[in-house]
């Protein structure tokens, strides 16, 4: 089994934007939610649920919970990313969006970060998690 | 959700607990009875469903939205900019200042 398998995994808001899309230009975003959701340990953090529930309706957003929940493992963290650790984010170059992601992964010990956002605190060295694409995801699972 | 906008007409007996349970639900949400029993029909059919299968339906709902609003042709680039400006505007409402 692939080491991504084995560790807890975040999914930015555009993976499923584009896969409920199914964008033409971001296909791998497609494959990875919908056919290979069920090998992950998911985390899903506030801020993203409220981003998801932002562009969903209500009887969407149940639905793509519903869908999730076909995950390996799913935790959700409906609890804000303390402020300290958001500050801290934003002095090291990231914007307070990102500072709010980077906090929720750093606290709920996320490994791997799926964006197509490239430049993702792209800025920032010594991330403690990874941050991939939903093709470079593929590609590790194999 | 009915993709093609067919719909069937069932008769189904409840136990009066449960139907209690749904009229209540469906008031509380402001629905009609008929309508909250087809949703918790469909998603129970969900639970059993693959991922892509129920994926496939809420893809198929999201596209007719944005299609009804206009919204299915943005490019992935206004979408990821979208995107962003709202990560920005979340994270200002949670951490003001």
């Amino acid at each position: 089994m692939n080491s991504i398998q084995d560790e807890v995994v975040s999914l930015d808001t555009n993976e499923f934007i584009f896969a409920l899309r199914k964008d033409a230009s971001h296909p791998a975003c497609e494959i990875l939610l919908f056919d290979k959701l069920d090998q992950f340990k998911l985390h899903l953090p506030l801020q993203i649920l409220l981003e998801l529930q932002h562009n969903l309706t209500d009887e969407e957003m149940r639905r793509v919970l519903l869908a999730v929940m076909k995950a390996r493992a799913v935790t959700w963290d409906y609890a804000p990313a303390p402020l300290e650790i958001v500050r801290r984010w934003e002095q090291r170059g990231a914007k307070k969006g990102d500072a709010v992601i980077a906090a929720h992964l750093e606290i709920a010990g996320v490994r791997y970060f799926i964006s197509e956002n490239r430049h993702f605190i792209a800025e920032i060295t010594n991330l403690p998690f990874k941050v991939l694409t939903s093709e470079e995801t593929l590609r590790l699972l194999g | 959700m009915n993709v093609n906008g067919q719909t069937i007409t069932v008769t189904l007996q409840v136990p009066q607990d449960v139907y209690d349970r749904a009229s209540q639900t469906a008031r509380h949400e402001q629905r009609s009875l008929e309508d909250l029993l087809s949703r918790l029909l469909a998603e129970g059919l969900n639970v059993h469903g693959t991922v892509r299968e129920v994926f496939e339906q809420v893809s198929a709902q999201y596209r007719a939205r944005l299609l009804r609003e206009g919204k299915l042709s943005q490019s992935a680039d206004e979408i990821l900019q979208e995107l962003r400006n709202l990560r920005e505007k979340i994270a200002d409402e949670l951490y003001p200042g």
